[in-house]
Parts: structure tokens; C-alpha cells; sequence
């Protein structure tokens, strides 16, 4: 599994590795069932410490989207266990806060907002609902 | 501490243009001097110089402590006892490297033979008395390199003075300079000749031992 | 703990290298110690090594003390200085000889391979060794020697981009393998920040900082300071690092420590992730203004 990590972002490793996973079980790229590599694999591949992408992987579990079998490995679960409904709705709300102070920093109208985010739903959901 | 040759092998590069040069010198000095030794002090005065710079120039060659590659050395794995044991050891080689040849020239009579073909008075009709002194030289060294590794050590010694070590290398070397030449050790009775040796001995080993416990705490400095 | 430290000082005549440092660093851990030229990381190197006497504290290293070096944990330790080097005329293989009559753990074919990899060979004398080819010789001998821990001042000192990658790439195996304990120095902040695990930054002898490098990401943020968040009313559990004004807007690097930042910052506010060198800036150049802020005597 490539993942493509930005050490100078400011943004943590582990939450690269988890927005990596979570974005390819989004588009469709991971589906039910899947096997991710072994904590050492990824480490090794990524060239990180292997706590690192442990931690990721205890979120990743306990938000649902991968399950953790002893001596079996990490799997990708179905969509349908993640996070109930008012949950999902109340941590979206949080990052399109995030989104909307950086938006409004940049300057950028609401228009463009609705516009990129309609495009970005499109690019990302387009090809798997399709 | 057990015999590491790759260890021997490095520290011993250190000293090994003095040994190379060394050991020509002392067969040349060994071969060419034309009065017996021990005759008179001015010719034995040439061999304690010559012990004396090749002392003063393993322990500065083993013992520099500020030096790029002594750090090198100190950090490659080695236990203090160890590179402390090879450090005598290196020493103790190249001396008997440059001082077994020299000795043999004089046990074989091939020195008697050559100052005899020259047409010198003395040999070798002198030739056998001289069988010991290669063994006088030789104490000379056990009592110089105790005290000038002793000396190095110290100088590197976290908390004391610099100026110690170096105090404490002049004053060695002067007191066993001063006894070795104002004494005629042959010429004093039995028991005296054998009280001073071991007093020397005493000395000697003295200096090992506390310049092993030193070496322990020795700082280096590169 | 693979390496602790109580007070730990030292000193040359008047000046203190290394002033006070306490710090622990478990093993399985890459420690990054960064800081101006002369902020004492090479003095602590060389008091972890055993090489100096501390004046004042103490250390331990692999559970023995620093000083005097202890025989149990000398063929544990690798090390790469820069004050250190091999003599002029040794060639690769002197070095090789020498690292394997020291420890039977010292893997000499992986010693080879590594040198070949580089196209260097085990003949060559070192002065005939550039710069980079040197710290890659001494890296990879430290690297084959099996070691629990690794200290390496300026490891990529003169190696070319591929090369530092590659060294990097070492080391990380050798920890993820092993659980070895790994401290380097580095100048290079984003080397750092991608291969390190923890920062300690150094001036003048002190630690400003030591923390995990993924919780930095975490905690710290660049914020915009406005009547909405004054440096007076930040939440108690909330640092302020450090300050600068750009145009009419005020800004302030913020740290809070144990958890994310993020979870404590109203939605609204501006914030932006920083990386390694803009904290390191703000710790070391802006560490007296900071001092003014906070009420504390600044380190000299």
C-alpha cells in the first residue's frame, strides 16, 4: 500500500495514515475484507517507527474501519460499521468548520465552496457510485 | 583481559616508524661503538638516551589523548582494561623489537667479531663480559615506560591539573636518570644491588597498577 | 530506559557546555538533538559515550553509568563523531579488522555489502575517501556492528541527497528491527523531522524542548492573536512559544501539551500546522522575547 507521507507538513504521521485508509475505503480502493499490511510491513515500507503506524491502526479500529485479529492481521470492515449517524454528522460539522475559517482566511465565497466541495464529491464518489 | 591481535595489530601502527627506525640505530650503535660497555659512563650514557627518546616517543605516540584518531580508537567498542592492556603491550613489542636485535649481535659475539675484524684492542678478548648489559637496557625501559604511561595518564585525568602529569613525567624521569647514572650498580655489594632493583621493581609495578585504575577515568579529549 | 540523564553537566573552565540536562529516551527510539553551533550537543554525545567525565549529575546508558565507561556496554555501543577519526593511512578494511576484534556481533559481510553499495572499495585508505564517502564509512561500520544504541554526531555530514536517504533508510530498519536505541545530531531540520522520532532542541547548554515529533505536529500550531485570543487569556493547559508580527496581524505559536490542539481551539480561529525548523526558529530566536512574556529570567 503506497502512501504518499508529507513529514514537513506539520500534520502527524499517524493521521496521514489513517486519512490515506480512510480515503481509500471511501473511493472504493479498499473494499470489505481486505487485508492492510502488518505493522512492521507498512513501518518498513514508509520507513517510520512502528509505533507510529500502530497508533494509527488502534484509531483506524476503533473508529470501525479496520479490524484487528491477533496473528491474523488488520482488515478493511464493511462501510456500514462505522460511526452512527448523529456522530457522523457531528464530527462532519467539525472539519467543515475547519474548512470554512480556512476558506474565509483565503478569502473565498461560499459559492466556491458548495462548488469545489460538489466537484470534489464528484471526483472522489463519481467513479464508485457509477 | 585476553589477546585481541586486531587490537595489537592497531595500536601498534602507531609506533611503527619509531620501532623501523629505532632498530637500525641500536644495531648500528651496538655494532660500531668501540669501547666494552659498561667501561666507562659517557659510552653507557648513549644507551640511556637512546632508551630514553624511544620511551618518550611510544608513550607520546600512544598517549595522545586530544588527537582525532585516539578518539577513534575510544570509541570503537573496546573495554578501558583492554585498550589499556594493549597499549602496554604495544610498547612492550615495539621495545623488544628494537632491543632483541641488538641484544643478539652482542650474545652471539658477532659484535666482538666485527670490532675484532676492525682491529679493535678489546675484542674480543672483552666480548663475554658484555653479555649482561642487553639485560641493564632492558630494565632501563621496565622503569622509564611504567612512569611515562603513568604520567600520560594522568595528564588526561578529568579533575587534575594538566600540569601534574606533565610535573610528574620530568621528576620520574630526572629521579631514574639520577640513580642509573650516579650509581655504579656493579660496583655495590650483593644485598645493595638487589634492594635497589627491587625498590625499582616496586616502583615499576606501582605505576602499572595505578596506571591501569587511572586509565579507567581517563577523559578523552578529541 | 535506554539512556537516562539526572543533572547532568559539564564543564571547561568557566563555560558550561552542557548545563543541567535531564532527560530519558526508551529504547526502540531515534532522539534528534538539534541546535546552534556550539549549544553543547556534541559535549552531551561525548558524556553519553563515556569519552568525558560530567562535572556535576549523572547519566546511564543501556543501565550503566556514562562514567567511567563501563565494560559491560562498551561492544553495545556504536558511535560516529566528528571529532573522531580513523588515521590517515588506514584503509577500510583496518577499520573493518579493528569494529570485529571489538564485538562478534559486527556483521562484516553487511559491512562489505554496504561499502560496495557505494562503490567503495575495502582497500581504499582513508584520506583518499571524500568527505561524504567517509561518514559512509563510518556509518556503516557503526550500522553492521549491531549495537543497541547508536549515536551519531552529523551522520550525513557531506553525503549527497541518495546517500542521506539511503542512511536514513538504515537506521530506521536497524530500529524497527532491532528496538535499537538511535541519537544523531543533525543541522538539517527536515532529515529530522522525517527520520527522527524524538527532538530535543539545545542552546546554551539547556534542552528548550524534548518531545515525540508526532505530538509536535499534534500540539503545536501557528495561531492568529486578535481580541478574540489574547496571550493573556490562553487556556491554562496552553504554551505560548513564541510571537512575531507580519504586517498588522499578530501571531503566535501555541503548544498544548498532552493532547491535540486542535481539540481546544474554538472552531473559528486561524490556525495553521507548523513544521520542525518554524519551532525551532521560534524556540531559539524568539526564546528571550518569549522569556519577557512569561515572566521568566531568560537563559542567558
Amino acid at each position: 500500500m503506497h502512501i504518499h507521507l508529507n513529514h514537513h507538513s506539520g500534520e502527524p504521521i499517524y493521521r496521514q495514515i489513517i486519512e490515506a485508509v480512510k480515503f481509500r475505503i471511501a473511493s472504493g480502493e479498499l473494499s470489505e475484507g481486505t487485508r492492510l499490511p502488518s505493522i512492521r510491513e507498512l513501518a518498513g515500507e514508509l520507513q517510520i517507527n512502528m509505533r507510529t503506524v500502530a497508533k494509527a491502526y488502534q484509531v483506524l479500529d476503533r473508529s470501525g474501519l479496520v479490524v484487528m485479529q491477533q496473528g491474523r492481521g488488520v482488515f478493511v470492515t464493511s462501510p456500514q460499521a462505522v460511526l452512527p449517524v448523529r456522530q457522523r454528522r457531528a464530527a462532519l460539522l467539525e472539519h467543515a468548520r475547519r474548512l470554512l475559517a480556512e476558506a474565509t482566511r483565503m478569502g473565498a465565497s461560499s459559492d466556491e465552496v458548495i462548488e469545489i466541495m460538489k466537484s470534489a464529491t464528484e471526483e472522489m464518489w463519481g467513479r464508485a457510485d457509477g | 583481559m585476553s589477546l585481541n591481535w586486531r587490537l595489537l595489530r592497531w595500536q601498534s601502527r602507531d609506533v611503527r616508524l619509531i620501532t623501523l627506525v629505532g632498530l637500525p640505530v641500536a644495531l648500528i650503535y651496538t655494532l660500531c661503538t668501540s669501547e666494552p660497555f659498561g667501561l666507562n659512563v659517557e659510552t653507557a650514557g648513549w644507551v640511556w638516551l637512546f632508551v630514553l627518546i624511544h620511551s618518550v616517543l611510544i608513550t607520546w605516540r600512544l598517549g595522545r589523548t586530544r588527537n582525532r584518531t585516539f578518539g577513534f580508537l575510544y570509541t570503537q567498542g573496546y573495554t578501558r582494561n583492554a585498550l589499556w592492556g594493549h597499549t602496554m603491550l604495544a610498547s612492550a613489542a615495539s621495545v623488544l623489537a628494537v632491543w632483541l636485535p641488538s641484544a643478539f649481535v652482542i650474545w652471539l659475539g658477532l659484535r666482538s667479531s666485527y670490532q675484532d675484524m676492525l682491529g679493535n684492542c678489546w675484542f674480543p678478548l672483552m666480548g663475554p663480559t658484555e653479555w649482561s648489559y642487553p639485560f641493564w637496557w632492558l630494565l632501563l625501559y621496565a622503569m622509564l615506560l611504567p612512569a611515562l604511561h603513568y604520567a600520560w595518564i594522568r595528564y588526561a585525568q578529568p579533575t587534575w591539573g594538566l600540569l601534574s602529569g606533565a610535573l610528574l613525567a620530568v621528576g620520574l624521569v630526572v629521579a631514574i636518570m639520577s640513580i642509573w647514572n650516579s650509581v655504579r650498580v656493579l660496583e655495590l655489594p650483593e644485598v645493595a644491588r638487589w634492594l635497589i632493583l627491587g625498590g625499582l621493581a616496586t616502583t615499576s609495578i606501582s605505576l602499572l597498577i595505578g596506571g591501569w585504575r587511572l586509565h579507567g577515568r581517563l577523559e578523552v579529549m578529541s | 530506559m535506554a539512556i537516562q540523564t539526572r543533572s547532568l553537566s559539564r564543564e571547561f573552565g568557566t563555560v558550561r557546555a552542557v548545563d543541567r540536562i535531564s532527560f530519558a529516551l526508551a529504547p526502540g527510539q531515534v532522539l534528534a538533538l538539534v541546535g546552534p553551533n556550539g549549544a553543547g550537543k556534541t559535549t552531551l554525545l561525548k558524556l553519553l559515550l563515556g569519552l568525558i567525565a560530567p562535572t556535576e549529575g549523572e547519566a546511564t546508558v543501556l543501565g550503566e553509568p556514562c562514567f567511567p565507561p563501563a565494560a559491560a556496554t562498551a561492544a553495545r555501543i556504536a558511535s560516529v563523531l566528528d571529532t573522531c577519526e580513523p588515521p590517515r593511512a588506514a584503509r577500510i578494511r583496518d577499520l573493518l579488522d579493528l569494529k570485529a576484534g571489538a564485538t562478534s556481533g559486527f556483521d562484516r559481510q553487511r559491512a562489505t555489502a554496504l561499502m560496495q553499495q557505494r562503490q567503495l572499495d575495502v582497500k581504499t585508505t582513508w584520506h583518499a575517501l571524500s568527505k561524504g564517502q567517509q561518514r559512509w564509512v563510518l556509518g556503516a561500520v557503526a550500522l553492521a556492528s549491531n549495537a543497541d544504541l547508536l549515536v551519531m554526531d552529523e551522520p550525513a555530514d557531506g553525503l549527497d541527497p541518495s546517500a542521506r536517504r539511503q542512511l536514513y533508510g538504515l537506521i530506521r530498519e536497524e530500529v524497527n528491527q532491532w528496538d535499537t536505541t538511535v541519537v544523531i545530531t543533525s543541522h538539517i531540520l527536515t532529515d529530522v523531522e522525517r527520520m527522527a522520532d524524538e527532538v530535543a532542541i539545545i542552546k546554551h547548554g539547556h534542552v528548550l524542548l524534548h518531545a515525540s515529533i508526532e505530538d509536535l505536529r499534534e500540539q503545536i500550531r501557528e495561531v492568529e492573536l486578535s481580541e478574540r485570543l489574547s496571550p493573556d487569556e490562553l487556556p491554562k493547559d496552553i504554551e505560548l512559544l513564541g510571537q512575531k508580527t507580519v504586517g498588522d496581524t499578530q501571531l503566535a505559536w501555541i503548544r498544548r501539551h498532552g493532547g491535540s490542539t486542535e481539540e481546544t481551539l474554538p472552531g473559528e480561529l486561524r490556525r495553521r500546522t507548523v513544521s520542525l525548523e518554524e519551532v525551532y526558529l521560534a524556540l531559539t530566536e524568539h526564546q528571550d522575547k518569549r522569556a519577557e512574556i512569561l515572566g521568566e529570567t531568560p537563559c542567558r
